[in-house]
């Protein structure tokens, strides 16, 4: 019953985080706000930040208690300022929901119908999959040692030094970090809360590239949303991104499937379309980042922002796109320079 | 992807894993038609995004030359499928059929065309089993079987150690530290994937731990009870084995029993064993 309440407490709380972060960025860009993309964009933010404080702090051995506490501070500060600078653009944006509905008429309610459906699978679902052993078990381990990914979490036993594979990219300790704050069980947290975030996160992506696909028509973007949660069911092998994103949500892969790869689709779909191509780019950016943070199979993402931008740079003809492009690789890169040399022994991080 | 290597299927090594990916879905077949409407009849500016995609990744990362001599060095082959994510069908697919539907003008031609068209999806896709076909509802909101939370509960009740190592038999083993940490496994999640067959855990066969565990395995999950016992009982000794978690359905009960292992606890389906002190 306990965890059953908590659940959407959770769900609310990281909602509210993403959406205060993501309002933030949009006003620094001076991008139309849309609550949507406001939630969407904090998400990526959010990971990217966090990717960026946990690592070290995985590497340095500090303690999963001492680390939440940190993040919840500086969670509280998105929030905190968020409320101080944009609740005039919020009172205003709750104001224009009656104007929301009849853009989007009898459509909203089918789509949001669909994406309840689509979060109610992913949390009543019976997932047996041998991954989950190791993703969910590393949550599980960090939460009962207090330590951030030191133990291996197959056998329980103190690691001499962290599989880079792994451990470099730190979502699982973001639910590691919930369950401290919170006090939620880790499966709870990952099969359940987030892999529910995870899903309306991607059905805001997908709704995004709808609304981009036809020139921000709402009801043509509603009715892709209802067409990819089809197509997601109805593509089933065991290596599909639909399989991934209905069975295993809760796994890092499932979000570079489904979150990462598509937000380059988004922004190259932004620098073929636009004219101001400078929000196109820091989406870009975000997912380069935060696919480092989902999993480490984001070895692939050069491949995948250079898909998205150097077909369009050579269609535009846009050479001064080479330092931004170039910004946007080296997260890849990065992340290779240091699992090859890891690989090869050149560069090890003990854990004990 | 299991059983698909560049050394056996060479320059074929990236249409096969293309097969693989789909596995008799028509989607792409639906994406690269929406693609050619666009080209020879309907032409649309955001619709080139996919033509470029399509061309950029059939020469580079789906070119069968470039897989041919680069995938290996990189040791990527099992995980080559992840380049496949990088296609956008589905959107693809999506965009085509909204863009069917709104070329019909009455709005009751639309809907019918939308439904319509969900049915081609629905019919020629293939379901996800568990999910869009017989949906495997979770027992608990642990998602764990209820049984393996009893088993932690006795296992708790029963050992002075606040980390007891146990021995699972089947996939329990794959969920137990997922719900109760404290449990230190003593069978390796690879190990038992290699001894099950999966060729993409790695190759393990002249690793001393995993000689040790197979014999574990050998007769807990296998039910190989002509092991040899004084072999089976030096693993037991070897691993630290304080419980072993057998299905009541196992015939090797009688063997356990005569290695020494004490019977402490049956649930509906599982026999709790405590070996040692």
């Amino acid at each position: 019953m306990r965890e059953l309440m908590l659940v959407p407490i959770d769900i609310i709380l990281e909602l509210l985080v993403f959406f205060c972060t993501g309002s933030l960025l949009m006003r620094v860009l001076r991008m139309q706000a849309e609550t949507t993309m406001a939630v969407f964009m904090g998400y990526l933010l959010y990971f990217v930040v966090f990717e960026a404080v946990a690592v070290p702090m995985t590497l340095k051995w500090v303690s999963l208690t001492h680390f939440a506490w940190f993040w919840a501070a500086v969670m509280a500060a998105a929030v905190f300022a968020g409320g101080i600078f944009l609740h005039r653009q919020w009172f205003r944006q709750i104001g224009k929901i009656g104007e929301v509905f009849c853009n989007h008429s009898w459509l909203l309610l089918l789509t949001a119908g669909v994406i309840l459906l689509q979060c109610m699978m992913v949390a009543m679902y019976q997932d047996n999959t041998a991954d989950a052993a190791h993703y969910i078990g590393s949550v599980s381990t960090s939460v009962y040692t207090d330590t951030l990914a030191r133990y291996n979490p197959l056998t329980g036993a103190l690691q001499k030094k962290f599989n880079i594979r792994y451990d470099l990219s730190a979502y699982p300790m973001h639910n590691a970090v919930w369950c401290r704050l919170l006090g939620i069980h880790p499966i709870v947290q990952a099969k359940i809360a987030m892999a529910v975030i995870n899903v309306l996160m991607i059905n805001f992506l997908v709704y995004q590239i709808g609304k981009k696909l036809f020139d921000q028509n709402v009801k043509k973007a509603d009715l892709f949303v209802i067409f990819v949660c089809l197509l997601q069911l109805f593509s089933y092998s065991l290596y599909t991104s639909g399989t991934f994103q209905l069975t295993r949500c809760y796994e890092g892969k499932a979000l570079l499937a489904n979150v990462a790869i598509p937000a380059a689709f988004l922004a190259s779909l932004g620098l073929w379309l636009d004219k101001n191509t400078k929000n196109a780019w820091v989406l870009l950016f975000l997912a380069s980042v935060s696919a480092l943070t989902f999993s480490g199979s984001s070895i692939i993402y050069p491949a995948v922002v250079s898909t998205a931008v150097l077909p369009v740079m050579l269609l535009k003809r846009k050479l001064s796109w080479a330092i931004p492009y170039a910004l946007c690789m080296v997260p890849g890169f990065l992340y290779a320079a240091v699992f090859f040399t890891s690989k090869l022994g050149w560069l090890v991080f003990p854990a004990s | 992807m299991a059983g698909v290597t560049i050394r056996e299927l060479g320059l074929t090594f990236v249409r096969v894993c293309m097969e693989n990916y789909w596995s008799g879905c028509i989607l792409p077949v639906f994406f690269l038609l929406g693609i050619l409407w666009d080209i020879f009849y309907h032409k649309r500016k955001e619709a080139v995004v996919f033509l470029y995609y399509v061309i950029f990744l059939a020469l580079t990362v789906y070119n069968p030359f470039l897989v041919r001599y680069i995938v290996p060095k990189v040791d990527f082959e099992n995980e080559y499928y992840r380049f496949i994510w990088i296609l956008p069908v589905i959107p693809g697919v999506a965009y085509y059929a909204v863009r069917l539907v709104s070329l019909i003008e009455f709005k009751t031609g639309k809907v019918l065309l939308a439904v319509l068209l969900g049915g081609v999806i629905i019919i020629t896709g293939t379901p996800i089993p568990g999910i869009a076909q017989n949906f495997a509802m979770a027992e608990n909101i642990y998602k764990v079987p209820n049984e393996l939370r009893s088993i932690c509960d006795v296992i708790h009740e029963d050992s002075k150690k606040e980390e007891p190592r146990v021995v699972f038999g089947d996939d329990m083993n794959m969920v137990a530290r997922q719900y109760d940490p404290s449990l230190r496994l003593v069978l390796e999640r690879n190990y038992r994937l290699y001894r099950a067959g999966s060729t993409v855990v790695g190759n393990y066969e002249k690793k001393k731990d995993y000689q040790i565990q197979k014999v574990i395995m050998d007769v807990v999950s296998y039910q190989m009870t002509d092991t040899d016992m004084a072999k089976f009982k030096a693993s037991l000794d070897k691993t630290k084995t304080d419980y072993l978690v057998v299905q009541l359905e196992q015939n090797c009960h009688d063997y356990l029993r005569q290695a020494g292992c004490v019977p402490v606890a049956q649930t509906e389906k599982y026999v709790v064993y405590r070996y040692g002190e």
